[in-house]
């Protein structure tokens, strides 16, 4: 449990909060790269940690994200005009780049240097790995891009989506940390995943559902292993990373498919957008891989078309079907593992009061998450380097392995936890 | 932090602390000076204790500071106690260096998880006094006393 205090310093993400502060010394996924599809295509919303922001691509292919509000008379620029390398407002013709910058001010007489003394709020953008990322810090203390494996990848090796989540981003990472739900929420759809399919891994996974867990700090998160018997001196390890400040990437099972890996990000206190990227290093997805994500399966989901709205969702009860969690078809009654992850998550409410919890050994990654954070956060002052900035800590991958019982996961998987460019990696 | 004797508060767990060798000594002590309370501690040496001290408790926490200085043998006993009172065992290793691979630190961290039911490795001090605080759980602000 935490205390009320502890919990609001932990979920208010806002400008100049505690915890926004952090956060806003990260590079942050803003949008889907084909959101903007082309150069001077449509402006789109998009609001990040409680800001409301306008994103557009310039004609030159750039990416800008700009208050929405105009500096002018505060008309919303989603209503803006795309064009020449900029993006004009509707009401009175003011128009800015990428940067900011007042690039024409047509309301006012010509030759008036006013323009020139207008800075529209204006965040840095850069597109990796199918995604816009910005940087909402200070510009002094800006890090280097990440390099996240998936990010760095040729776009055939990697796929992306993200869905609106109707929680604070804090609960919905804890879920993504939180193993020991996996053999409950998902009991009897491990294997419909196509993602899971003909590995010994998911084989040892069904035989022991008792796993053990253990959790150990890494230089930019956690990293979290579940172990399970598989005989007198061999364990079957699953290892999770955690990387700060809302990345996980899931243990994979085989090399033969891909990796999974999350992020949450705030979009104001009470929604969050959850990404759900799957991706190869070693080759392209198959089209069949493809349709199947497009389609929602596996970690991604059904979305109401044209939107990035969830199909089933609190309004409909996340479309539960009693009938197959009685059959055992489904251990909640939700289909899709991600259904089944969001409709619990949201069912907490939109900030859990966390006062209420009762937590044991098995969320211990969950605990340790929360303090890293705050310890984060109230180190901010100090000029200390934050984990997860560094683009080393980005450089790691999950893993699953089988290990002697006497060698520390950490240790005997160490290798098989870096992510090296080009090379495939360890799962089984 | 003397007996394994609790003031509880409302929603708090009984976290009975066993410190492992004298670097896991000295981390509980720190532990006490850094605040922490509301946890007892068992002297892992008075094995005629282990039995009722672990039956008042709800959570058991080895904690190991250096894992070559445990005494192999103890965290096993402790594991069975645990088991057969149904209570939780969890392992606390406050060094991520740890000396996993010596001989000795390779037996013991064996034992370790092979008796616990999660073991957890911290780099620092405060972050493994912040989990047994949350283990622990409890209101701090309306201590209840009198309830053991």
């Amino acid at each position: 449990m935490l205390t009320q205090e502890m919990n609001e310093r932990l979920v208010r993400t806002g400008p100049g909060t505690e915890m926004g502060n952090l956060l806003r010394r990260y590079w942050i996924p803003a949008l889907l790269a084909e959101e903007l599809p082309e150069p001077d295509c449509a402006p789109v919303r998009v609001q990040l940690m409680g800001e409301r922001l306008i994103a557009f691509r310039d004609s030159l292919g750039r990416v800008g994200l700009l208050d929405e509000m105009c500096s002018h008379r505060t008309a919303s620029l989603f209503f803006a005009r795309n064009e020449e390398c900029g993006l004009r407002c509707a009401y009175h013709g003011w128009k800015y780049d990428i940067h900011g910058n007042c690039v024409d001010m047509p309301s006012e007489p010509e030759g008036s240097k006013f323009q020139e003394r207008i800075k529209h709020p204006a965040y840095p953008c850069v597109e990796r790995g199918g995604v816009v990322w910005t940087y909402m810090g200070p510009k002094e203390l800006q890090p280097e891009v990440p390099e996240l494996e998936w990010a760095m990848l040729p776009d055939s090796q990697v796929f992306v989506s993200k869905r609106l989540q109707e929680t604070n981003y804090l609960q919905a990472m804890e879920g993504g940390i939180d193993s020991s739900h996996v053999s409950f929420a998902h009991r009897f759809n491990m294997d419909d995943d196509p993602m899971h399919a003909g590995t010994a891994g998911l084989e040892y996974l069904k035989a022991d559902t008792r796993p053990k867990f253990e959790v150990v700090e890494s230089d930019g998160g956690l990293l979290i292993g579940a172990r399970r018997n598989v005989d007198d001196e061999t364990y079957y390890w699953r290892i999770t990373q955690w990387i700060m400040p809302w990345y996980t990437i899931i243990p994979p099972f085989g090399t033969h498919n891909p990796l999974g890996a999350h992020a949450w990000v705030p979009i104001d206190d009470e929604t969050c957008w959850a990404w759900s990227i799957n991706y190869h290093p070693a080759r392209d997805l198959r089209e069949d891989e493809l349709e199947s994500m497009r389609r929602g399966d596996g970690i991604h989901a059904k979305y109401i078309p044209g939107t990035y709205r969830t199909l089933a969702n609190a309004g409909n009860d996340y479309l539960i079907d009693r009938q197959a969690q009685r059959e055992k078809r489904s251990f909640s009654g939700v289909e899709g593992i991600a259904a089944q992850d969001f409709s619990l998550q949201e069912s907490m409410g939109a900030i859990t009061d966390r006062t209420k919890e009762r937590l044991g050994t098995s969320d211990a990654a969950i605990i340790l998450a929360r303090r890293r954070l705050l310890a984060a956060a109230e180190r901010l002052g100090q000029n200390a380097e934050l984990p997860g900035v560094d683009p080393a800590h980005h450089r790691v991958r999950s893993t699953s392995v089988l290990l002697p019982k006497e060698v520390p996961f950490q240790d005997g998987a160490q290798e098989a936890l870096v992510a090296e460019p080009g090379s495939n990696f360890v799962s089984i | 932090m003397k007996t394994w004797a609790w003031q509880r508060k409302p929603y708090e767990a009984r976290v009975l602390l066993v410190p492992l060798g004298a670097t896991g000594a000295r981390t509980v002590e720190q532990f006490g000076a850094d605040g922490l309370d509301g946890v007892a501690v068992l002297d892992p040496a008075r094995a005629d204790q282990r039995v009722e001290a672990v039956r008042d408790a709800d959570m058991v926490v080895l904690v190991i500071g250096d894992l070559a200085d445990v005494d192999a043998d103890v965290p096993g006993v402790m594991g069975s106690i645990v088991r057969e009172q149904g209570k939780v065992l969890a392992a606390l290793v406050i060094d991520a260096d740890g000396n996993w691979n010596t001989p000795r630190g390779r037996r013991a961290a064996l034992e370790v998880r092979e008796a616990a039911d999660m073991v957890v490795v911290s780099r620092d001090l405060d972050l493994a006094s912040a989990f047994v605080d949350v283990l622990r759980g409890g209101d701090r602000e309306q201590t209840r006393t009198g309830v053991a």
